[in-house]
């Protein structure tokens, strides 16, 4: 399979009043063509900025990516000025975002909103793009898409704002396509269609998405692959069946235990909580919480260490002395 | 369960608002966010109200404790009428005002709902102090207890709300509510801004205080998984109306109303490659201040009949203790 991106020894912190504050920590991934990859964790975990640093979009003031490569396509984002960036993100990059009603700007109606896709990357289309944005929206299954056009975003409802969003992030048909929790600030109902739209749009254009969110229950649903980050590391990239049938990282198996199903009285739950950023990482990330320390796991911390097809995970209950691909 | 009574009775509240429909005309529409919702929420039960984002739970909840001036209907809390519209009967302000530690009210947003310039801890004695709960030399301690039995460290009594998660937050907003030995407490979407691992924590707390102090819960959520696992029975609302009511369980496994069916068919899988309920919904919720003729959601259910375009479905019993309003079923 072809790679569409690859993240490697990804580090960013944040230079703040406060210190230094790890957000990732030696991340690396890769997504292949065509492939969704599901990213969980807590809020914190470090999901949001990895992505704001693949588009390129964290703020230069306070982040600092102080090690790493972003390879899309075999060229490093990071190494780009800000005028070739400019030219993938928006075209061949896309993301869509938690807030919908941030995303938007409230003062552009949507038709010209939508045609600035066109009006930055392709020229040409920009000044009669308005047959084909219909027939984007419609088959966004947007009603009366002929009015939505021509409405604010502050008029129209967080569902259809979402897919004004799906909309904006397709049109230029990217190659890659980042969803940071598309569904959470949305109701059940409308999060199944947003969902429904999103494979859909997926299969037709066949990019690669990276979907973040909290819920495995959306990454069940959507998901090739599962990236499960804590404090700003990676500690399980596993197969979504193998992930949902075995998952070996304790904090994997807790995150897993925490659905509401799970239910026996009392809720499955993790005791604790994530610390901050600004505390150093000694030992193992999750050794505070983790139902299965062992003493070393204080003091050293746990390399990834590489499964069968592609697996990895972080944990010394795995590899040398541990039990291996139990 | 031989009954007492129940400590909640809500009969036919109503909460309209006027919306003027232009920039110059006063004329008002009604705009009927609860529409004649009766129900009873038994002692140390929990009640959970479902439903999409706009179909008037919060508005519920908060009119139900007198926060919003009702419009119509009858409350009666612990035997004591907190209102009843048609019989121009309101309980007086000093009243509801001493009652009002016996009812309490956990808001979805941790971060709003503590004022930043307060400490913790004053946030949670102000409360004490005004209701006498304690004597006022004690407070300092029964609250750090109270704050300590919600899972905080001692030291929140004297830190900021800045210093804290989202997660301990709302731990303190539950303390705050739960210092004043309240009877019932109405939480709206308590969880919703929550992590899952962290949600659990503030459910399983919130479900050990309802043991210990013997509480009664409304709990307004949106999401049903979590609703029927924390509730005894819930309750689906949709545009201002119950829809269907029973046990959780029943409801949940053997819902009859299609609004219902449509909300657990929405849910996401719980495994990769399981097949999901086939999604009959369709459109998006109308507006509140359009609601449909006859049926309120026959403009989404893919079942519609003339009938539900004309007649208004009444609740009917389909089991024991589980109503439903739909023209379809049987009964």
């Amino acid at each position: 399979m072809e790679k569409i991106l690859e993240v490697n020894h990804l580090t960013v912190e944040f230079r703040t009043t406060l210190g230094i504050a790890s957000a990732v920590r030696d991340l690396s991934f890769s997504v292949n063509k065509g492939e969704i990859v599901g990213i969980v964790g807590e809020s914190g975990s470090g999901k949001s900025v990895t992505s704001l640093a693949v588009m390129g979009l964290l703020d230069e003031n306070t982040a600092h990516i102080s090690k790493g490569e972003i390879l899309f396509e075999g060229k490093d984002l990071l190494k780009l000025s800000e005028k070739e960036i400019c030219k993938i993100r928006g075209a061949e990059l896309t993301m869509v975002f938690q807030e919908p009603a941030m995303a938007l700007n409230p003062v552009i109606k949507v038709e010209k909103q939508l045609g600035e896709i066109y009006k930055i990357h392709e020229p040409s289309k920009a000044k009669n793009c308005h047959a084909e944005l219909t027939e984007l929206l419609e088959k966004l299954r947007i009603p009366d898409a002929q009015q939505v056009l021509k409405k604010y975003s502050f008029e129209l409802s967080g569902g259809m704002k979402q897919r004004i969003m799906i909309a904006m992030a397709m049109l230029s048909k990217p190659k890659l396509l980042i969803a940071d929790e598309p569904t959470t600030a949305l109701d059940v109902t409308t999060q199944a269609e947003i969902l429904d739209l999103m494979k859909m749009m997926q299969k037709e254009t066949g990019c690669a998405v990276i979907l973040i969110t909290h819920d495995l229950g959306v990454i069940a649903e959507m998901a090739d692959k599962i990236l499960v980050m804590y404090r700003g590391q990676l500690v399980e990239e596993k197969e979504i069946n193998r992930f949902y049938h075995g998952a070996q990282h304790p904090y994997s198996k807790d995150l897993l235990g925490a659905r509401p199903e799970g239910f026996d009285g009392r809720f499955w739950s993790i005791p604790g909580a994530i610390p901050n950023a600004y505390t150093p990482l000694t030992g193992c990330g999750y050794c505070g919480r983790c139902r299965e320390a062992l003493p070393r796991c204080l003091k050293e911390t746990p390399k990834l260490i590489r499964l069968k097809e592609g697996d990895q995970v972080r944990c010394h209950r795995y590899g040398q002395g541990g039990g291996k691909n139990e | 369960m031989s009954k007492e009574s129940p400590l909640i009775e809500i009969s036919h509240l109503k909460k309209y608002y006027s919306v003027s429909n232009g920039f110059f005309t006063s004329k008002g529409i009604a705009l009927k966010a609860v529409d004649d919702v009766s129900l009873t929420v038994e002692r140390k039960h929990s009640l959970g109200i479902v439903g999409e984002s706009g179909c008037g739970k919060s508005t519920m909840g908060k009119t139900i404790l007198r926060l919003i001036e009702p419009s119509g209907g009858s409350v009666v809390f612990d035997g004591q009428e907190l209102f009843n519209v048609e019989e121009k009967r309101f309980m007086e302000q000093k009243k509801i005002q001493s009652l009002r530690k016996e009812m309490a009210m956990v808001f979805q947003d941790p971060y709003s709902s503590l004022n930043p310039h307060m400490t913790i801890g004053d946030a949670v004695k102000a409360g004490v102090l005004r209701h006498k709960i304690v004597p006022k030399e004690e407070a300092p301690d029964y609250c750090i207890e109270v704050l300590c039995s919600c899972g905080l460290e001692k030291e929140a009594y004297s830190s900021y709300p800045n210093e804290f998660s989202g997660g301990q937050r709302q731990r303190a907003v539950i303390a705050r509510a739960l210092a004043l030995k309240p009877k019932f407490v109405v939480c709206d979407e308590p969880t919703a801004a929550l992590d899952m691992s962290i949600q659990s924590q503030v459910l399983n707390m919130m479900l050990d205080m309802q043991e210990q102090m013997g509480l009664t819960y409304l709990f307004i959520s949106h999401n049903l998984q979590v609703t029927r696992a924390f509730c005894d029975e819930i309750a689906v609302m949709y545009l201002g109306k119950i829809v269907e009511r029973g046990k959780a369980d029943e409801v949940y496994y053997h819902s009859a109303h299609p609004y219902t069916k449509a909300l657990i068919a929405s849910l996401p899988v719980s495994e990769p490659g399981q097949k999901k309920q086939e999604r009959k919904i369709m459109n998006s919720i109308p507006s509140m201040t359009d609601v449909p003729k006859g049926c309120r959601f026959h403009t989404r259910c893919p079942y519609a009949t003339e009938k539900c375009r004309t007649e208004e479905p009444r609740l009917k019993e389909i089991a024991p203790g589980h109503v439903a309003a739909c023209h379809g079923i049987a009964g």
